[in-house]
C-alpha cells in the first residue's frame, strides 16, 4: 500500500488559523434558555469487567467481516424487499441499541443501489462494529468506531472549541458504552466517520502504529481544499485535547503527527454515489498499516459496482438483524406481515419502489 | 414522551423540553409556550456545530415544523424532542 503524505501547503494551515466561520455564537434569546446538557445515567461507562468470549467464540471462528461473492442468504432478498417497498411511515425506528442511538426507516431506504447513504446508516454501523469487537481475535487491534460528525460539522473553529470538546467528550462516552470498552485507553484505533459536502471519508488515529490517516475512496492528486483541511485538523485538535486529559500516554503518541492519506488500489474517480459504502467496507476491514489491508473490492469496474450493489443488501441485513439491535424481533415480524400482502400490490410497489424512495428522501429531506 | 404526572407543574408561561441528540446525550432548554420552535432549534443547532437544515427534529414521530409552538403541538414539561442528523451523502468529495 502506498502511503501519500498530504504535505501540501493547504494541508498545512497552522492550528492557530480558521478557516473563516459564517456565524459565531450568539446571545440566547430571552424567550429560550439553555439549561444543560448531560448524557443519561444508562449511558454511563462501564465500571467493571466484560467477560472475554472464549477463543472459539471469537475471529477466525466467528465471521465478523461481510463475505463479498458469497452466496445470497433468503433473508437478505426478503428484508431488502420490504425495505425498498418504501411503505410505512417514514420516521418508524427499526435500529435501536441500549444507549439509545436509534435508525429510521428512511435512513435505510438509502440502502437502494446508487442511491446517496444517509448518516444515520453509518451511525448504525458504527454501533453494530463497535458491539462485535468483543469478538475480534486476540491479536486484532482494539478499535473503536466513533459517529458521523461527532463534533459537530459546521462552524467549527477556534472560538467554539470547548463546545466541540465537550461534544466529543459525551460522545464518546456514549460510544464506549456500545463497545467492550471500559475508557480509551484500552482503544487502538479510533475512525472517526466524516460527512462533508455530500462525501464521507474516515479519519483515523492508530494509536498503536501511531499514525493519523484519512481513508478516502475518492482518488485525487495533491492538496485538500482549505475547508476539508480545516475539519481534519480542527477534530485533530480535539482529539488532542480530550487525549490530553484523559491519557497523557496516547495524546504523546499522536501530538506531532500529520495526518497522511491511504492511496487504495479499489479507489475511484467515477463513482458519485459509494462513498457511503466504501466507508463503512473501510471501518469493518482496515486493521492498521501493520496488516496488508485488502477490502475484497476490485477496482473500479461494472464488477466493482455490482460488488457495492450487492454489499448495499448485505449490510443492511447486518445492522437490522444485528445482536445490538433490540428492534430485530419487531424486525421480523415486519418483514412476514409484508409478505402476506397481496401479491399485486407487492409488484405494484416494487415497480416504483426506486421513485418512491427518491420522492420520499427528498421530501424527508426538506 | 412526558413527565411523571405527580411532578408535572401548572401550565406557566415557560416549559421545559428535553432534546435527545444521536449520540444519546440530552440537551435541556426552557422555552416560553408561545415560542416558534424555530428558536429552540437554533439554539440547539448552534451548541452542537451542526446546520439547522442537516437536523430533523422529531416529536411524536413526526417531523416538527420550525413556525410550530409548544402551545400548538400540547407539549408538556418535560416532553423529549428527537435530534437526528438528516443527511446523506455519495461522494462529490475533495
Amino acid at each position: 500500500m502506498v502511503v501519500d503524505k498530504t504535505e501540501k501547503e493547504e494541508d498545512q494551515i497552522p492550528f492557530t488559523q480558521d478557516e473563516k466561520s459564517e456565524s459565531e455564537k450568539q446571545p440566547a434569546p430571552l424567550d429560550i434558555v439553555f439549561i444543560e446538557k448531560e448524557i443519561p445515567k444508562h449511558i454511563k461507562p462501564k465500571s467493571t469487567r466484560l467477560t472475554k468470549p472464549s477463543e472459539a467464540l471469537r475471529s477466525p471462528y466467528k465471521e465478523r467481516v461481510v463475505q463479498l461473492h458469497e452466496k445470497k442468504h433468503t433473508i437478505e432478498a426478503r428484508i431488502a424487499d420490504w425495505i425498498f417497498s418504501a411503505n410505512g411511515d417514514i420516521w418508524e425506528p427499526l435500529f435501536k441499541t441500549a444507549s439509545g442511538r436509534t435508525t429510521r426507516r428512511i435512513a435505510l431506504e438509502t440502502f437502494y443501489p446508487n442511491e446517496y447513504l444517509h448518516a444515520g446508516v453509518i451511525t448504525s454501523w458504527s454501533a453494530v462494529l463497535n458491539s462485535e469487537e468483543l469478538y475480534r481475535s486476540s491479536d486484532s487491534r482494539a478499535r473503536l468506531f466513533g459517529l458521523c460528525n461527532m463534533m459537530g460539522g459546521y462552524n467549527l473553529s477556534k472560538k467554539r472549541e470547548e463546545f466541540m470538546l465537550e461534544n466529543f467528550r459525551l460522545n464518546m462516552q456514549s460510544i464506549l458504552c456500545d463497545s467492550p470498552f471500559s475508557s480509551i485507553k484500552a482503544v487502538e484505533m479510533l475512525f472517526l466517520p466524516i460527512l462533508q459536502d455530500k462525501h464521507f471519508y474516515l479519519l483515523i488515529f492508530d494509536f498503536k502504529t501511531p499514525a493519523i490517516e484519512i481513508v478516502d475512496n475518492m482518488k485525487y492528486k495533491g492538496k485538500l481544499k482549505a475547508k476539508h483541511a480545516t475539519r481534519v485538523r480542527m477534530m485533530t485538535k480535539v482529539l488532542l485535547s480530550y487525549l490530553k486529559k484523559e491519557s497523557p500516554k496516547m495524546y504523546a503518541n499522536i501530538k506531532d503527527l500529520e495526518p497522511t492519506r491511504l492511496e487504495l488500489p479499489w479507489g475511484t474517480t467515477n463513482n458519485f454515489a459509494d462513498c457511503g459504502v466504501f466507508a463503512m467496507r473501510h471501518m469493518e476491514t482496515y486493521h492498521g498499516k501493520n496488516r496488508r489491508w485488502d477490502c475484497g473490492l476490485s477496482t473500479e469496474s461494472k464488477t466493482q459496482s455490482d460488488e457495492l450493489a450487492d454489499l448495499r443488501l448485505k449490510y443492511l441485513r447486518k445492522i437490522l438483524l444485528a445482536d445490538i439491535n433490540m428492534l430485530r424481533d419487531q424486525v421480523k415480524s415486519k418483514v412476514e406481515e409484508f409478505e402476506k400482502l397481496d401479491k399485486a400490490e407487492m409488484d405494484e410497489m416494487r415497480v416504483n419502489a426506486h421513485k418512491r424512495i427518491r420522492e420520499r428522501t427528498k421530501e424527508a429531506l426538506g | 414522551m412526558s413527565a411523571n404526572d405527580v411532578d408535572k407543574k401548572p401550565a406557566g408561561e415557560h416549559i421545559n423540553l428535553k432534546v435527545k441528540g444521536q449520540d444519546g446525550t440530552e440537551v435541556f432548554f426552557k422555552i416560553k409556550r408561545s415560542t416558534q420552535l424555530k428558536k429552540l432549534m437554533n439554539a440547539y443547532c448552534d451548541r452542537q456545530s451542526v446546520e439547522i437544515n442537516s437536523i430533523a427534529f422529531l416529536f411524536d414521530g413526526r417531523r416538527l415544523r420550525a413556525e410550530q409552538t409548544p402551545d400548538e403541538l400540547e407539549m408538556e414539561e418535560g416532553d423529549e424532542i428527537d435530534a437526528m442528523l438528516h443527511q446523506t451523502g455519495g461522494g462529490f468529495g475533495f
